[in-house]
């Protein structure tokens, strides 16, 4: 058996922590993320019991103000962001176009240990005591009142923007300069598409956000107004700017999950993806609308009435590219030869979810319903079902689908397809209930609310912990994988695209020995031998 | 019709929350038939192309660009109809009714204060009478807040340094409950008020119960004179400095060639941050009185500069100010 | 300048990864100017909020304007441009492979950066004698505690502004002392890796430069007349 890239170079700490292998500085990322996944859902465990009793009695209002905090930037900043792109998107593109590495394997390795370091630093900041601003840092809250972290965690959040934009470089240069020859932008799979969208957002938007934080710290630093009313700066400055880089901040979370859900589906309902053109373009539409909409999170902010009239419509524009990729996927299954394997029913899973939370979105663009919903838990559940019941189901679907390519390992498939199952149960469980909650008027970021509320709360809480073990159980059986899987063989799923018909399981350090040259189009499930989705299991 | 009997709606109080609620279940029904529909697709699609089926999976004869096209089109044509209705929705909610009852809500971490133009002040508690228009006029004293109040499906972000409205017209007698909807530090949870709708009869003897203080507009008054604004805003002062008689409402001219209406927001610009809005053919000389006033006395001035009626033979419809060319040429008071 | 022409370094070898020589030019190129425009966004908010108070506070902002001198803002105009002369003619020289050439030229640049530094912190030394440091000891006597407020604001966005491009001039400073260094150790003519490295150095001094450009009127001529 040939050496892969696990073993090849070394296996010691120094190995891994100097690698420039893509490969395993996605394994490093997926370390750092799933450890800051923990503590994110610490918290998030921490608010639902809180939250299961209308009464302030299990934490403080300080504590609780610091946990919803610490909830939203780790899971937002060190996790949702990353995840995709840092461990599939490393580990797969350049697989996925016939290249040895990506662009700058250095610059790769810098990026991962700029992500750490800011992620310590928003540690340090916990570890102190926390911030108290909410992952949106308001002024003048956050930039004169709040008596807490903020600059630490700020500049932690700046350093792993770093990590954001280097990476999303990478990543553009190395599709446009490193494809296999043949592999023309319109054979690339749909995955490469997504990430590239990705990358012109990361690329973009992260410096905005970058130096918006530092204007806050600086704030604080100095004393000075720039955002602050008493000496002449504007609050609302600070949310545009803000929103600016964080609006299509959640179309970097959610573009590369719209990516794996359409390599998963063509796979395993044997059929070419239905509107492969389409879908490109919705990836790079909605990369680009995206930029423009930022203000419909500032509906009722005080901005002038004719600005929130132009964001709602094009709020129900960017809409649409998402509307055409949820048909599209769908259409891929009529008529195909559907396998419910484990990453098929996250992917079933996420198209229901997001198209709840998209629909849902449309509310919210919606002026007059969004100035009753804004800032209640109808915010709150829309964006779970995006993220959690979109993202997040996404991303374990594409890791367990690229489980036997990464690890040279099968995973149990019966444990698979029952963690899918308990965690689209608990999540819509948690969250659908806050939809309701939300126009009851239950107001975001109370730790202690009406008795009306509790009923529905409960139920929020009690999905919570099923959520909780529907987590776990993956993160258990992939680990035991490692040690007692079965070993994968190249194809496992018998799917196309180069990371499945040249690279080994897991794949050698240099990914391929001879560059492939690429003569047909992807998804070719439609010729005979692609019939199954059952690979050579050996 | 009411939807409040249900545990899963909130009481509507006034016309603009049901409307609200129409679009809402319009929205509604919209999700659930796109849900629907592409459920029973793809549960169709897994039942019957399972892989190992008989079914028929010859490819169908059909254009699939025309397809693409359809349900781009389609969606973009309903998302349109929901972002006109909500729009036009929206808007309205801006216009005041007729002749509205203006009152401030100043807030700060953590109650709502509110006041009325008649002097009387309660916290956390906003008595209005059925039928009748309200106009907020808010602002606060420290950091962003949201008025809420689920009952009539609105809120406004309560914002420092500026003055924000919020208009609605109750049709429904009861308590509701305000929530503060931005975060705004430790106890956000805890700044929860009551909008308290009385029938006319009940409202009436609301308003003449307890002891009226002082107006605003008479508390603006001795703030006018203590904090020496009348050193320079009267006739016959040494400085010149423009006449605040009839100012409210009117159009003003400012140095720097904009055009702006007095409204309160003008007016609580002038006193805080003066340089902001120099009217054209005046230096700019006046103090800012940033740090000096709280919230709730710049509110008193406003509504002080509110009354001041214009001189009786200056009774014209919006016009420019101009500089009154006689205040030049008045001599200093002797000392 | 074609392809051919700018690979007249000689061809050493590449990294496992890339396929050819070709290939390693063109990725740095495009990386280059990708991270030029993230720079872009990065300064660009910066003059977004330097435009928008200037509009609200127009009379503030032209009095503190002109605290600043203007005599050392444009000299240090004058300095970065040469020094971008210098670098542009270090590219010239790389190109050729003349490795003393390209070195001298560099050595221009970063002595004219180091200029422009020194008498940065000149200025900003000047304007700490005169009370203008904002969160330090920014005092205008004489004027109210708005109009105060507003200048400190000038003189807040002024500190930023030019310190994150004092940073970013510190930072290619680095980069260039380095580039010297390895010029100066090597024999032979320049490798493309070791050109390419210059071009790239270049490039993001010259932007830097355009930054200053734009930074110079905004901040010091706001209101000249």
């Amino acid at each position: 058996m040939n050496e892969s890239y696990l073993t090849d170079g070394g296996s010691g700490f120094r190995s891994w922590l100097l690698t420039r292998d893509h490969k395993r500085i996605a394994i490093l990322y997926l370390i750092s993320i799933s450890v800051f996944f923990m503590f994110g859902g610490a918290a998030a465990s921490m608010m639902r019991a809180e939250l299961a009793t209308p009464k302030a009695d299990l934490v403080t209002s300080e504590v609780y103000n610091r946990l919803f905090t610490l909830h939203g930037v780790i899971m937002v900043w060190f996790f949702l962001i990353p995840s995709i792109v840092t461990v599939l998107g490393n580990f797969l593109l350049p697989l996925m176009i016939g290249a040895k590495d990506l662009a700058f394997p250095r610059l790769n390795l810098a990026s991962w240990y700029i992500f750490v370091l800011g992620g310590l630093l928003a540690l340090y900041a916990i570890l102190l005591g926390g911030v108290d601003t909410g992952w949106t840092f308001y002024t003048p809250y956050s930039s004169t009142y709040s008596n807490s972290y903020v600059i630490l965690m700020a500049v932690g959040i700046f350093i792993a923007g770093f990590s954001s934009i280097f990476t999303g470089l990478n990543f553009i240069v190395t599709t446009h300069k490193m494809r296999a020859p043949g592999l023309y932008w319109f054979r690339l799979p749909l995955f490469v598409w997504a990430l590239y969208s990705t990358s012109v957002i990361l690329v973009l938007a992260t410096p905005v956000l970058a130096i918006t934080l530092a204007l806050v710290a600086l704030e604080r630093l100095m004393g000075v107004g720039v955002f602050d009313p008493k000496l002449g700066g504007d609050p609302l400055l600070f949310q545009h700017l803000f929103w600016f880089y964080s609006h299509p901040a959640v179309y970097i979370m959610i573009l590369p999950g719209f990516g794996v859900i359409s390599e998963i589906i063509p796979c395993f309902a044997r059929k070419p993806i239905f509107g492969y053109h389409f879908i490109a373009f919705a990836s790079i539409a909605i990369a680009v609308l995206g930029f423009v909409v930022w203000g419909h999170h500032m509906f009722v902010s005080s901005q002038s009435l004719y600005a929130g009239v132009v964001f709602s419509f094009l709020s129900f524009m960017v809409a649409v590219p998402s509307a055409i990729k949820v048909f599209n996927w769908t259409a891929t299954l009529y008529k195909g030869r559907i396998e419910l394997a484990t990453p098929m029913l996250y992917a079933l899973g996420f198209i229901g979810l997001f198209t709840i939370g998209g629909l849902t979105g449309l509310f919210l663009a919606t002026l007059a319903v969004d100035v009753h919903l804004h800032d209640t838990y109808f915010v709150i559940a829309h964006f779970h079902y995006i993220m959690v019941g979109g993202m997040v189901m996404a991303y374990i679907g594409g890791m367990h689908f690229w489980w036997p390519k990464i690890t040279g390992r099968m995973y149990p498939e019966i444990w698979g397809q029952l963690s899918a199952l308990i965690i689209f149960t608990g999540f819509n469980l948690t969250f659908f209930p806050q939809f309701i909650l939300g126009y009851m008027g239950m107001p975001r970021r109370y730790h202690a609310y009406p008795e009306q509320f509790q009923f529905l709360n409960v139920l929020s809480s009690a999905g919570a912990s099923i959520l909780g073990i529907g987590y776990l159980l993956p993160i258990c059986y992939l680990s035991w994988s490692l040690i007692k899987g079965k070993r994968a063989p190249r194809n496992p799923w018998n799917a196309t695209g180069l990371e499945w018909t040249l690279a080994d399981s897991p794949p050698t350090v240099h990914n391929f020995d001879e560059i492939p040259v690429v003569d047909c189009e992807p998804y070719r499930y439609d010729l005979p031998e692609m019939a199954s989705a059952k690979g050579d299991i050996t | 019709m009411n939807l409040g009997q249900l545990p899963l709606f909130p009481v509507s109080a006034s016309d603009h929350a049901t409307q609200v609620d129409y679009l809402f279940l319009a929205l509604m029904a919209v999700s659930a038939g796109i849900v629907l529909l592409l459920t029973v697709l793809i549960l169709f699609s897994v039942m019957r192309y399972h892989a190992g089926s008989a079914a028929d999976r010859t490819p169908p004869r059909i254009n699939t660009r025309k397809l693409e096209v359809t349900w781009t089109v389609l969606p973009l044509i309903i998302f349109t109809g929901i972002f006109a209705w909500g729009t036009s929705l929206f808007l309205d909610r801006e216009k005041p009714g007729e002749a509205p009852m203006e009152v401030y809500v100043i807030g700060r971490q953590w109650m709502w204060e509110i006041r009325y133009p008649d002097g009387r002040h309660e916290h956390n508690r906003l008595h209005v009478a059925l039928g009748q228009p309200v106009r907020l006029i808010m602002t606060s004293e420290d950091v962003i807040h949201s008025f809420f109040v689920p009952a009539l499906r609105v809120k406004q972000d309560v914002v420092p340094g500026r003055y924000v409205t919020l208009s609605f017209t109750p049709n429904r007698c009861g308590e509701y409950p305000i929530y503060c909807a931005q975060y705004c530090g430790t106890a956000h949870a805890e700044m929860v008020g009551v909008l308290d709708v009385l029938a006319p009869v009940d409202y009436a003897s609301w308003l003449s119960a307890g002891v009226a203080p002082d107006s605003l507009a008479a508390q603006g008054r001795a703030l006018f004179a203590e904090k020496g604004c009348a050193g320079c805003h009267t006739p016959g002062a040494a400085v010149h400095a423009p006449r605040l008689e009839g100012l409210f409402g009117k159009q003003v001219a400012l140095a720097d060639g904009r055009f702006v209406t007095a409204d309160a927001q003008y007016i609580h610009d002038c006193i805080l941050l003066p340089h902001r809005n120099v009217p054209a053919g005046y230096d700019p000389i006046m103090p800012s009185y940033q740090g000096q006033l709280r919230e709730t006395e710049v509110i008193a001035l406003v509504e002080y500069v509110k009354s001041l009626r214009p001189p009786a033979a200056d009774m014209r419809g919006p016009e420019v100010r101009r500089p009154d060319p006689e205040m030049k040429q008045k001599q200093p008071p002797a000392p | 300048m074609t392809e051919h022409e700018s690979q007249q370094g000689c061809l050493d070898p590449v990294a496992e990864h890339l396929a050819d020589p070709a290939q390693r030019l063109d990725i740095a190129r495009l990386g280059v100017w990708l991270f030029l425009s993230t720079e872009v966004l990065f300064f660009g908010v910066l003059f977004l909020g330097f435009t928008l108070y200037r509009r609200s506070y127009p009379d503030e902002f032209v009095a503190a304007s002109n605290h600043l001198n203007l005599w050392l803002g444009g000299f240090n105009t004058l300095v970065l441009l040469t020094s971008s002369l210098f670098v542009a003619l270090a590219v010239l020289g790389a190109d050729r492979g003349d490795r003393r050439g390209s070195t001298r030229y560099l050595a221009a640049t970063l002595a004219l950066g180091l200029v422009f530094l020194a008498i940065k912190a000149f200025e900003w030394h000047q304007e700490y004698q005169e009370h203008l440091v904002p969160g330090l000891n920014f005092a205008l006597p004489g004027t109210d505690a708005g109009w105060a407020a507003h200048e400190q604001l000038f003189f807040c966005l002024y500190f930023i502004m030019t310190g994150v491009h004092a940073f970013h001039m510190i930072a290619g400073s680095g980069v260039l002392a380095w580039l010297i260094l390895r010029g100066w150790r090597g024999h032979g003519p320049l490798s493309q890796t070791e050109s390419i490295r210059i071009e790239s150095t270049a490039l993001y001094w010259h932007f830097v430069d355009i930054v200053w450009i734009f930074l110079l009127p905004l901040l010091y001529l706001t209101g000249f007349n």
